[in-house]
């Protein structure tokens, strides 16, 4: 047997070291004081992890194309890395609490678990690979939602995320069996060459692409994402909202790209279509919401509208712009929660009412969630609006003017809900039963720095588009 | 000096134009304003903004003669614009008094109107002569076509120049500005400030006579029919000011028919003539008010044991503007009657009504002030010297100015206008220097007519009309509704559109698992089928 | 160099973050703000000597690559028109400062993010920096007016930013259009001239000039500006309507007509026909509102739509009157909400019914109140008088009946104005004083005489000085090439 594939992917290697030595460490430490140290370890290796990332990994494909590393790929994981490192972060404080930290180990393993399947679903370069990580990648996910399982609306969305999970994967399933009978080959480089606009194969592309659009949470594949994302630990609504999310967009890129390129006009008016009705949708219920955790599912869903539109033409500015985005939107959304986990911890509440003067209490979380905010809303110069600029100049490129007219059109409605949340923190009177001032948990606050700094640089130093910009082309 | 560039042809230069016209108005002004200012001296003492008001005055002679020796008409536009805001701030001195500030306004506005057409004149004309210089309008070889444009551009800018001067219908903002403190009537709303029409009409007279004669012919009637208008309501005036400014209304017309009748000479005569009079008519008022402290007639009488110079002065004034030889006025009307006659008979019939009405009207007001038998709580005394000095220096210059122009005098017209005048005065001093019942009877009779009159002929009402219900309530009222519920609910319409339709897709997501699923499959179906009918 | 005029406020407001009392927020402000304008005048005097011995369109350019694949450049540069605008602003915004004396740092803050946004947007040349630094000048908005207005404030500042992020999104279009129909190889303003093709400037100029035009309150996109100048505290109402409103005057002029002339002769009947509407509609409607702040929003609007009712004139003559009237209206706007702000101080009320005989209680605010009103209505010697004539003397250089009747029809503002100035200054300053309560005001205080009498002298020096600006202006206008 030939091992030498497995030198291909050190990344993954790397992971499934640090995945089976925590597991190890949390069931040999179960309930002793070594599990104080569980936490810094973790995040430490995490760390490695990422700085790892970075370096130049290995190119080529192993195990006859199953698995395909490339500049690309490693870049994307390197996403990945960050969002899950500051993720880690800022669950710190939740895990910490008497009824969870009995299971503080489960999160960061089990996490790491997805993370696993995530960068499986970026290198597969066959198709079932791909399943197996997106499946990888989601069962896990259903535990951390159902995390708080003892109260009523963790369980909820816990069991909505399964159900759903389960259905999307079948349809998946079922498309990705049209696409093989139709082909006779799983492997995107085969199938590149074959595919053609027959019905089966568009029948089976469909099935396929609403399985990724429910991860992506498109409208109108996105019903489950506000009813997981206000029930679930805020720790796993940001995983789901930030780092899930951003594997299905690496994936649906990679797929796009390298397998259905020959349907490009069919898949482009779908595209098309579906970002149009994201972004409105997305929008138009967020403005109604009273939680911030939902507010926030709706905000992301049209968030993902956005990121259609880089990928709309194609183009390898489009590609760049797209990953540029979820970098970005990386920071500015981990950053919201951030922020809201840190509110969440000191009062329990996730009401948008119980921001009300939050900058009188708290200065510092305030103006965090105000650049992560604005960010989102695409507002200069903070690195929301870098991203969304390269995103619409990607689809302005491919003079789609209508389609930027309307997305921005649209950033304006999302302005408004936006700046409910400004009014609320920085104009409004704080009620009487308003958040007092406190101290955030210094890992939080680190992850907070992080995603700031995050949000204030990656635009105006022009070094990450660049970066960026060298791996997709 | 070159002011402002506006392109390769037109510019705004600042300048100082010196010919007998400016010179003879650069004369009237200095001397007026000296008159006055040594006159306020003594009026104003103790007024609250004594400093203000002599800053004020300062201002608007500043302005006064830079419009004198304008050499473009955009500068005389410019310096016209700052005398009729030194007017305003003059108007409204008293800026406690409702009713001055009311007058100020109007002043402002209407005159501002009237300006809007001087402008849009001064537009046209420079447009298509490419000049704002006097000298280049105004050479005997000027390019200015007879045609539309050039009657339009000579019909505004006479538009503007009626608005200052106070003609016919633009006349209603003069009365009210005698709100102001007296000396300023006597030097802004007699002798300078409301000539600058007749001034700006001379200076452009070369323009008018060869491009649009069309434009004279109207000046001649808007200017006759103004004198006798303004005559016919300074008889039944009470308040010896509005008298005042009824009297100065018709007399600029007087020189306005002159401009019409094509004598420059006459009519800038008569200026020059009239500001001194009338200065020293409005002064003498002022000394009046200034001692029994009302303007109103009936308040007054027999004060020619009381105030002896104001008294003789007065009578000089008086006598001057009726047109009794050897006082100036009789000289400079004679000419304008003159050229009138040679003009046009139905004008020089006015015209001559309109002096004996001059006549009558003045000496009505002469008896009633310093003749008849008034009870006084407290005897008036003489004004000060500081204030009958001017009195008596204007009143030899009424006397002299007469002859410093030798003119060719027609006796034939001239007794004409003497007999009208006598006429005027015999019947007031029948009707007012005795106790007399006969202008009771007579206003008995005209009744109808005489109300009217002493409403103005209704005029500020149609104009109030206009200002309150057209541009208030028509167009002001209207635009700020439309403004506040049509454009502005559209924007709020659009936003409270969006959040309506938001509460409505509520109900959408309900929270059931089930109804996500059929939702799922259900699109995934219908984008299947979109995709296949589509593409 | 220019970029000192951006990092003058950014280190402002860095310095703020750590001052802690009252008193160093003042003196970090004052000192932020004058240095400000030193730096401005330096500017100026700088780009006079450049100019002698230069013909360039653009001077003092310096240009940094920023994005190389989008070919965005951080390029700034400046022509006479910018300078005066950035005078303009360094002018208002100090005088703001003055007019905001008792305010508390976080305000400076987002007051001097603003101006980093303003000078920014006035120095860039390059497409997507200038669209940068507009959108940082309005944001600061919805917190300087929402957290320290006054009335509906909430409503008007979400208002007035929704309605001019609205401008933007059509803006940013627009943009985007002019760099990828004109080949995609450069966001510089200078370059990009003459490079679009005909057929696409026929949608991208309507996008971009009513974009800015939001921002230049034209009908029917104004409303914002009469609900946000009435909520906004004194010194963001001096600085919002002297300064930001001239973004869009400036933009349009800057990206709308000097880079698609051609299509600007086509379409900019339709444009005309607004912006005239636009003037006589703010005059009448200013006429019987009864809020100091609402008369001066709709007068701006009124002297706003003058502005771009010049550009569209498209000749030298109409142009140099339209940077004169954003100079004048932004003076005497600032000058005005400065005092209403006074006003407003002493009397809690904004309402006209309610005051009256100020003048004899609050003389020297009173008399500054009246110099205002007259630069607003016109008056020769003061700087409205030189931008309205040169507008019109420029639109009337046209002979054909349509702007013909327009300029009449703008030229009737002229009288209008006359009616509500004096009305309003005729019921809050002259007559006996109406409240008892108001005889006990106190006048101006010193900080808020400077900030008025450094206004008056620049209103008065552009009034009887105007050839100094004018030649700048359409030297500049020259240069550029495009009429």
């Amino acid at each position: 047997m030939d091992f030498s594939g497995f030198l291909m992917m050190p990344s993954e290697l790397g992971l499934l070291a640090i995945f089976v030595f925590l597991l190890a460490f949390d069931i040999l430490a179960a309930e002793t004081r070594a599990m104080r140290w569980f936490r810094p370890v973790a995040i430490a290796l995490m760390t490695v992890q990422m700085v790892w990332g970075f370096f130049p990994a290995p190119e080529g494909t192993a195990f006859g194309e199953m698995y395909v590393s490339s500049p690309l790929t490693s870049m994307m994981k390197s996403i990945l890395n960050i969002g899950t490192l500051v993720v880690m972060l800022q669950a710190g404080e939740w895990l910490r609490r008497p009824e969870n930290s009995i299971r503080e180990g489960e999160f960061y393993v089990i996490t790491l678990a997805t993370l696993l399947g995530m960068y499986i679903m970026v290198s597969a370069g066959n198709f079932m690979m791909l399943y197996l990580g997106i499946e990888i990648a989601s069962l896990p996910v259903a535990c951390l939602a159902a995390y708080n399982k003892y109260k009523e609306h963790s369980a909820e969305a816990g069991a909505k995320y399964i159900l759903m999970t389960a259905l999307s994967s079948g349809i998946m399933m079922f498309g990705l069996s049209y696409l093989y009978g139709a082909m006779g080959t799983m492997y995107f480089s085969d199938m590149n060459a074959a595919v053609a606009a027959e019905p089966m194969t568009v029948l089976g592309f469909v099935f396929f692409f609403s399985g990724l659009g429910f991860k992506i949470s498109l409208v109108p594949f996105h019903s489950w994402a506000p009813d997981v994302y206000q029930g679930a630990p805020t720790a796993t609504t940001a995983y789901l909202s930030v780092v899930s999310k951003a594997a299905a967009v690496f994936a649906l890129v990679l797929v796009l790209h390298h397998v259905f390129g020959a349907l490009a006009v069919l898949w482009h008016w779908m595209l098309w279509g579906l970002s149009v009705l994201t972004i409105v949708v997305g929008n138009l219920f967020a403005i109604r919401q009273r939680d911030i955790k939902r507010f926030f599912a709706y905000s992301s869903i049209s968030q993902a509208g956005y990121i259609l539109l880089g990928v709309l033409h194609g183009s390898s500015a489009g590609l760049t712009a797209t990953l540029y985005f979820v970098f970005v939107y990386l920071f500015s959304n981990l950053a919201a929660f951030g922020v809201i986990a840190a509110v969440e911890n000191q009062s329990g509440r996730t009401d948008i009412a119980s921001y009300k003067g939050l900058y009188k209490s708290n200065p510092r979380l305030a103006l965090v969630m105000m650049l992560a905010v604005f960010s989102l809303a695409g507002i200069p110069p903070l690195g929301g609006f870098f991203s969304k600029f390269f995103i619409f100049a990607a689809a302005a490129q491919g003079g789609d003017y209508l389609f930027v007219l309307i997305a921005l059109i649209n950033t304006v409605v999302s302005l408004y809900y936006y700046l409910r949340i400004i009014r609320a923190m920085f104009i409004d009177a704080p009620g009487a039963d308003a958040v007092s001032s406190f101290r955030t948990d210094p890992y939080n606050s680190v992850s907070l720095v992080l995603c700031t700094t995050g949000i204030l640089v990656v635009g105006v130093v022009s070094w990450f588009y660049n970066f960026i910009a060298q791996a997709t082309f | 000096m070159e002011w402002l560039r506006f392109n390769d042809t037109l510019h705004i230069d600042l300048g100082i134009l010196l010919d007998p016209l400016s010179v003879m108005m650069l004369t009237v002004v200095g001397v007026v304003a000296l008159m006055v200012v040594v006159f306020s001296i003594g009026y104003m003492k103790g007024e609250r903004g004594f400093g203000r008001y002599f800053g004020l005055l300062g201002l608007f002679v500043f302005s006064m003669l830079g419009l004198v020796v304008a050499t473009n008409i955009f500068q005389m536009y410019i310096f016209w614009e700052l005398v009729g805001a030194s007017s305003y701030l003059l108007i409204g001195f008293y800026y406690t008094r409702p009713a001055a500030v009311k007058a100020s306004q109007k002043a402002f506005i209407v005159t501002r109107f009237a300006d809007l057409g001087f402008l849009i004149g001064i537009l046209i004309l420079s447009s298509y002569t490419g000049t704002f210089d006097f000298a280049a309008l105004t050479a005997d070889n000027a390019a200015i076509a007879v045609g539309p444009q050039a009657n339009w551009a000579m019909a505004l800018i006479f538009m503007g120049a009626a608005g200052k001067s106070a003609m016919f219908p633009l006349h209603i903002w003069l009365p009210d500005a005698m709100e102001g403190p007296t000396p300023v009537s006597a030097l802004i709303h007699a002798a300078t400030m409301v000539v600058a029409g007749v001034y700006l009409i001379a200076r452009m007279f070369p323009v008018f006579q060869f491009a649009a004669p069309d434009v004279l012919v109207l000046i001649t009637y808007v200017g006759a029919f103004t004198a006798l208008f303004a005559a016919v309501i300074a008889i039944t005036q009470t308040d010896i000011k509005r008298v005042l400014a009824f009297s100065t209304i018709s007399q600029i017309a007087y020189m306005m028919v002159a401009l019409g009748v094509a004598d420059v000479a006459a009519s800038t005569f008569h200026l020059f003539t009239h500001a001194f009079f009338k200065a020293l008519l409005f002064l003498g008022a002022g000394a009046v008010i200034h001692a029994v402290h009302s303007n109103e007639m009936s308040r007054m009488g027999g004060l020619r044991k009381f105030m002896p110079i104001t008294h003789i002065t007065f009578l000089i004034a008086c006598l001057s503007i009726s047109g009794i030889p050897p006082f100036s006025g009789f000289f400079s009307k004679d000419e304008i009657l003159v050229a009138a006659f040679h003009h046009n008979p139905v004008v020089f019939g006015v015209l001559l009504l309109v002096a004996g009405l001059t006549a009558f009207y003045m000496f009505r007001l002469y008896f009633r002030i310093f003749w008849g038998a008034h009870h006084y709580d407290r005897p008036p005394h003489e004004a000060p010297p500081i204030m009958t000095i001017p009195l008596i220096v204007l009143a030899v210059l009424t006397c002299v100015t007469g002859f410093v122009v030798p003119v060719h005098i027609d006796w034939a017209i001239a007794s004409a206008g003497v007999v009208a005048a006598v006429i005027g005065i015999v019947v007031a001093w029948r009707f007012y220097a005795k106790p007399s019942d006969a202008p009771a009877r007579l206003a008995a009779r005209w009744a109808g007519f005489g109300q009217a009159a002493s409403h103005r002929f209704y005029i500020d009402e149609a104009w109030l009309w206009v200002t309150r219900r057209i541009i208030f309530g028509g167009i002001s009222r209207p635009v700020a509704w439309f403004d506040r519920h049509i454009v502005d609910g559209a924007m709020n319409a659009i936003g409270s559109g969006t959040v309506r339709v938001s509460e409505t897709i509520e109900p959408v997501q309900g929270g059931k698992v089930q109804s996500y699923a059929i939702l799922f499959v259900l699109s995934v179906l219908l984008i299947t089928l979109l995709v296949f009918v589509l593409c | 160099m220019l970029t000192v005029l951006v990092l003058i406020p950014l280190l402002t407001m860095l310095a703020l973050f750590i001052s802690r009392d009252q008193r160093f927020v003042r003196t970090v402000v004052v000192a932020g703000f004058g240095a400000l304008l030193v730096a401005s005048v330096v500017v100026a005097v700088k780009f006079l000597v450049a100019r002698a011995l230069s013909t360039d369109a653009m001077l003092l350019a310096q240009d940094f690559v920023w994005y190389a694949p989008l070919n965005i450049h951080y390029a700034v540069g400046v022509d006479g028109i910018s300078v005066l605008m950035i005078l303009l602003s360094a002018v208002v915004a100090l005088t703001g400062v003055f007019s905001a004396w008792s305010m508390e740092r976080d305000f400076f803050v987002w007051y001097c993010l603003l101006a980093v946004g303003v000078f920014g947007y006035f120095i860039s040349l390059d497409l997507f920096t200038m669209f940068l630094f507009y959108e940082v000048a309005l944001i600061p908005m919805f917190l300087l007016i929402g957290v320290w207005g006054t009335g509906k404030k909430e409503y008007a500042a979400m208002k007035l930013t929704l309605m001019l992020m609205g401008g933007s999104a059509l803006l940013l279009t627009g943009i985007l259009g002019i760099y990828f129909t004109s080949g995609a190889t450069s966001m510089n303003i200078t370059h990009l001239v003459g490079t679009i093709p005909m057929a696409h400037q026929y949608w991208i100029f309507p996008l971009v000039f009513v974009g800015f035009g939001v921002l230049g309150a034209l009908f029917p996109f104004h409303t914002w500006s009469p609900d946000g100048h009435a909520a906004a505290p004194t010194s963001v109402s001096m600085l919002h309507a002297g300064v930001l409103m001239k973004l869009g005057g400036y933009g349009c002029f800057r990206v709308a007509i000097s880079l698609m002339p051609a299509a600007a002769h086509e379409l900019s009947w339709i444009f005309l026909i607004l912006t005239g509407i636009s003037v006589v509609y703010g005059a009448y409607g200013a006429v019987v509102q009864t809020d100091l702040k609402y008369i001066n929003a709709y007068s701006s609007v009124s002297h706003c739509g003058l502005v771009l009712f010049a550009i569209l004139m498209l000749n030298t003559t109409a142009m140099t009157g339209a940077v004169m009237q954003m100079l004048s209206h932004g003076l005497m706007t600032a000058l005005f909400f400065s005092l209403i702000g006074v006003f407003y101080s002493r009397t809690h009320t904004r309402d006209i019914r309610q005051m009256g005989g100020l003048m004899r209680v609050m003389p020297f605010a009173s008399v500054c109140y009246v110099i205002a009103g007259f630069a607003s209505l016109g008056l020769p010697g003061l700087s409205g008088f030189v931008a309205e004539m040169t507008i019109f003397v420029g639109s009337w250089e046209h002979t054909d009946l349509l702007r013909r009747i327009l300029t009449i029809v703008a030229t009737t503002s002229i009288v209008v104005t006359a009616v509500y100035i004096l009305r309003t200054v005729g019921k809050i300053l002259y007559g006996p004083v109406l409240d008892p309560g108001h005889l006990e005001l106190s006048d101006a205080r010193w900080y808020e005489r400077v900030s008025a009498v450094v206004l008056i002298a620049c209103i008065v020096l552009i009034g009887v000085w105007p050839s100094g600006v004018g030649h700048i202006i359409s030297e500049s206008l020259k240069n550029l090439n495009i009429f």
